[in-house]
């Protein structure tokens, strides 16, 4: 068993499978600022990124320049087997200790 | 097109760096344009750059752990390639830095650091200067301190102080003789004590005929009154007189030493006897120019008013402490902290050297690691922690020196002063504040001469080719000169080192002429209770005839003073004919006269030479007579016999009778102080029955066993009377010559670092001008040039800074040496053998420091430089 997948770690990797498998950096940042709020730089997301890829969990590829971009190119992941199951793991185990109190944490995410 | 300006696109360019640079940037520039088409352009534009700074900011806090981590491993790798730079370097700064503050450490403990008490920094001494001689004195009386008191109305606090032996009685323990601390009330303010049990003296404790009163230390209450609180209001006798003890101090106080016994000075003393140092404590805002002027003022005043105790003389505020070592050693510690400074310095400029070197020989590796992308700052960044780390080593070593160095004189002062702790201010140990300061000085210019190295390197811009290191070589003069002056600097306090060497050899094997294994001594005082001659002969007879009995001992003898051992013995000595007005004392010479017993000579393994010794006959009826030594007949008959000659010895009260010479003794060593004249005479104690004597016995065996056999001897005959200084022959030597066994080591490992700095200077030298002619040794080895003619090429290049700092600092090393002559135990300032010793320690140190580097350098081989190039 690899390391325990960080916070940012699994949202990103729900995110890219959200995006059924195949996303830019970008497109990762955006979803998880328009679903969680959170605002982090674009630069975090490629740390991370390049973390997850260096333990084999995800695949990056470059993809075409784009006018909007200033002429850049963008970075794409894809997700892997290993990256999924470590990512199932992981909910597997908030899943399992949540079991029971869902009602309670449903609650308290409204009232607060 | 996002529309983001240009200037903002190039501030993102210039700051956002990295792996992933391109997809952040363009991830950036994808969002602006999302943004200004919701929120305007100039919203936007803001959004961006903060967008930027955060990013770039989260880089190099990242970037920054990441890349030191980096930093230190390559330094380590580094430190495994290039050990003796590394290594050299630590070690250079370890002793530069430990020395520097070992000095400095002592210079401060005994002349700077001052009184920690409040406003303690407000406290000087006084002294007294005589104009004529120049000779400056601490020594004050009380009616001075009060004419002070009265025309200086500039001190919040003033008081005097000195230390005297009393004699001590009581029923606690053995009569004893202790150091007693005379002050004036005011010292107790001054210093902030306050007492355990009882009270501090008061102003009724000094006027004349108020009740003798004493204060204990709370150290010898505890030991010899086994903290006993009833011991207040109780008396006890002090030099006869009943004196009742008043109170026990706080624990640790104290002030010129253990200070058992503190004694109120008041209206008993001698109100003009200059004996006392004076403490005065400056109002607050009163600076001490104010001070000298009106000390100056008041100095002229009192020498019309009261011309007998004042003309030619002056009143002079001396920093606090520098009176009680006299200004001569003062001056000798501020030589010594300055010398510490100097090798500090000296420490640097070779750490310097040794990275300049190290920069040359990287140059290649440096300009590569440019080349293929490395920025400046990473690179200037990697220097940095490489520096930091020889520079690291060396404070730590410093550190650790500096500290072994000061506790080893710690222990050296309470060893040398029997025991005593030395004056309360005096405290050795390892200053922070000091250390950190020096240690931030060397850290920092160890770094920024590395990267200044490194800068200079790349800035060259060729990567070590064959030519064009011609400019460098000219351009390192200044570093020939520094070299020079190292030298120099080593040469001379090498000298100095190498006399005191020869001092403390000296010590360890010279010829006394007496032997001194299996003597024991004593000393005994018999004061206010033997007040005739014939009490006191009879006193002295009953205990020589009593130790003579004691089982293991083989003789006895008592005398004035032992031999080495001067104990007021000097005195005007008249030999019958020497031509003298009668009138002017000082014409008459000054020597050694000691009164001893017959056995004296024999107990010390000697014999007379010429004539008779002392003998039973000799005594207060008879003839007067007198021996003399083989200097004193030397000096005043020359070849002719003294015996049948007559001389008298002078005293405070005039002549004494005049007296057969009817033998001459041995040259037996009257004194510690080999500076003085040997000649001395020796008086029969039947004749000039002494109030003190010291007693000398031989015995079979461990000499330390009869200790108490002495005690117990005189405890018998007088149970009142104490014993002091009752330890061995080699014991006593040991204790005064403390002077050349404890004030020297701290010049001899000064001078030892000062040869080590020079020779680690000398190398650092050599070795970068090889490397900068690498090329040109390369040419020459292929033209034909033999080893030999490249070894002697690379060592020249240093050979005449060395040689003229060698000659300057030998040179400078006989003016300085002389300042030092009552340090150097039977060793002439200018001693041959140790300028011999010194010229060839340093011309064999820097020869093989030089040539080591120069004999690598002529290995060079054109064919791997031009395969390299």
């Amino acid at each position: 068993m690899g390391r325990v997948l960080g916070e940012l770690e699994q949202l990103l990797l729900l995110g890219l499978l959200r995006a059924g498998g195949d996303a830019s950096g970008i497109d990762l940042r955006n979803d998880l600022e328009l679903r969680t709020g959170r605002n982090v730089l674009p630069g975090a997301v490629y740390t991370i990124m390049e973390r997850l890829r260096t333990r084999g969990l995800v695949f990056a590829y470059t993809g075409d320049a784009t006018p909007e971009r200033g002429g850049r190119r963008r970075k794409h992941y894809r997700l892997l087997p290993a990256g999924e199951t470590a990512l199932a793991r992981a909910y597997g185990q908030i899943a399992a200790m949540a079991e029971g109190v869902e009602d309670r944490l449903r609650t308290l995410l409204e009232e607060s | 097109m996002s529309g983001l300006p240009g200037w903002a696109r190039r501030v993102a360019e210039w700051l956002v760096t990295g792996y992933d640079r391109e997809f952040v940037l363009g991830d950036l520039e994808q969002m602006f344009g999302d943004r200004a088409a919701r929120s305007g352009r100039p919203r936007a534009v803001a959004w961006f750059l903060a967008s930027v700074l955060r990013t770039a900011a989260s880089r190099i806090r990242s970037g920054l752990v990441a890349g030191l981590a980096a930093d230190v491993r390559l330094a380590f790798r580094q430190f495994r390639r290039a050990p003796r730079v590394h290594v050299g370097g630590a070690a250079v700064l370890t002793v530069g830095l430990g020395v520097a503050t070992f000095a400095w450490g002592i210079y401060y403990a005994e002349q700077v650091r001052g009184l920690q008490v409040g406003g303690g920094d407000r406290v000087i001494e006084l002294a007294l200067r005589d104009r004529e001689s120049g000779t400056q004195r601490p020594d004050l009386s009380m009616d001075d301190l009060e004419a002070v008191r009265e025309g200086v109305p500039l001190f919040e606090l003033t008081a005097l102080a000195g230390v005297s032996e009393v004699q001590l009685n009581d029923r606690a323990g053995a009569p004893d003789r202790i150091a007693a601390l005379r002050i004036t009330p005011s010292l107790f303010e001054l210093l902030e004590v306050r007492p355990v049990v009882g009270r501090l003296f008061g102003d009724s404790d000094t006027p004349r005929g108020s009740p003798r009163v004493a204060i204990l230390s709370h150290r010898f209450w505890s030991e010899r009154y086994r903290a006993d609180p009833g011991i207040v209001g109780r008396s006890i006798r002090i030099d006869g007189e009943p004196t009742v003890v008043v109170g026990v101090l706080e624990r640790g106080a104290r002030y010129l030493g253990a200070d058992p016994l503190w004694l109120p000075l008041g209206a008993r003393e001698d109100r003009q006897a200059r004996e006392w140092s004076a403490l005065v404590k400056l109002a607050e805002g009163v600076d001490r120019a104010r001070v000298d002027a009106a000390l100056a003022t008041l100095s002229s005043a009192l020498a019309s008013e009261r011309p007998e105790a004042w003309r030619g003389r002056e009143l002079l505020a001396v920093s606090f402490g520098s009176a009680l070592r006299g200004p001569h050693t003062s001056t000798k510690l501020r030589m010594l902290s300055w010398t510490g400074v100097l090798l500090y310095l000296m420490a640097l400029a070779n750490v310097a050297n040794l990275f300049l070197v190290r920069a040359r020989v990287r140059a290649r590796e440096l300009a590569v690691r440019r080349a293929i992308g490395a920025g400046l700052p990473s690179v200037m960044r990697q220097l940095a922690v490489e520096a930091s780390l020889p520079a690291g080593l060396g404070l730590v070593g410093g550190a650790l020196l500096a500290d072994a160095g000061l506790g080893w004189y710690r222990g050296a002062s309470l060893v040398y002063g029997g025991g005593t702790p030395g004056p309360i201010w005096v405290r050795y140990g390892l200053e922070g504040s000091h250390f950190v300061l020096l240690a931030a000085g060397a850290l920092l210019s160890t770094v920024v001469v590395s990267l200044i190295a490194g800068a200079w390197e790349l800035g060259r811009g060729d990567m070590g080719s064959l030519s064009g290191r011609g400019p460098a070589t000219r351009s390192f003069a200044l570093g020939r000169g520094l070299l020079a002056v190292e030298v120099a600097a080593g040469g001379t306090l090498l000298l100095l080192s190498m006399l005191l060497l020869l001092g403390a050899w000296n010590l360890r094997t010279v010829d006394y002429g007496f032997t001194t294994e299996s003597v024991m001594t004593g000393t005994v005082e018999l004061g206010a209770t033997y007040p005739d001659a014939e009490a006191r002969l009879a006193f002295y007879e009953a205990l020589e005839l009593d130790l003579s009995a004691v089982p293991g001992v083989e003789s006895v003898t008592l005398a004035t003073q032992l031999p080495m051992i001067r104990y007021r013995g000097l005195r005007r000595i008249e030999v019958e004919g020497w031509e003298w007005d009668g009138q002017d004392l000082e014409q008459l010479p000054v020597h050694y006269a000691d009164v001893v017993t017959p056995d004296f000579f024999v107990t010390f393994g000697r014999a007379v030479v010429g004539g008779r010794g002392f003998n039973s006959g000799d005594i207060g009826d008879s003839e007067p007579v007198a021996l003399v030594n083989e200097p004193f007949a030397q000096l005043f008959f020359g070849s002719r016999p003294p015996i049948g000659s007559r001389v008298r010895v002078w005293s405070g009260s005039g002549p004494g009778p005049w007296r057969s010479i009817v033998g001459v003794a041995p040259h037996m060593w009257m004194d510690t102080d080999v500076n003085h004249m040997p000649q001395g005479v020796y008086l029969p104690m039947a004749q000039a029955p002494p109030a003190w004597a010291q007693v000398a016995i031989r015995v079979r065996g461990d000499p330390g066993r009869f200790a108490a056999v002495l005690r117990q001897t005189v405890a018998r005959l007088d149970p009142d009377l104490p014993v002091t200084e009752v330890q061995t022959m080699p014991q006593l030597i040991r204790a005064r010559t403390r002077l050349y066994r404890f004030q020297s080591p701290p010049f001899i490992a000064v001078g030892l670092a000062a040869l080590f700095l020079a020779v680690a200077g000398l190398y650092a030298v050599v070795s970068y001008l090889s490397a900068l002619r690498v090329g040109e040794f390369g040419i020459r080895a292929a033209i034909g040039a033999s080893r030999a003619e490249l070894i002697r090429r690379a060592a020249s290049t240093a050979a005449l800074p060395t040689a003229l700092g060698a000659l300057a600092g030998v040179g400078l090393g006989m003016y300085v040496v002389r300042g030092f002559d009552r340090w150097l135990f039977l060793v002439d300032p200018w001693s041959p053998v140790a300028i011999g010793m010194t010229v060839a320690l340093l011309v064999g140190s820097t020869a093989a420091s030089s040539l080591l580097p120069a004999f690598r350098a002529s290995r060079v081989d054109l064919a791997t430089l031009l395969k390299e190039e």
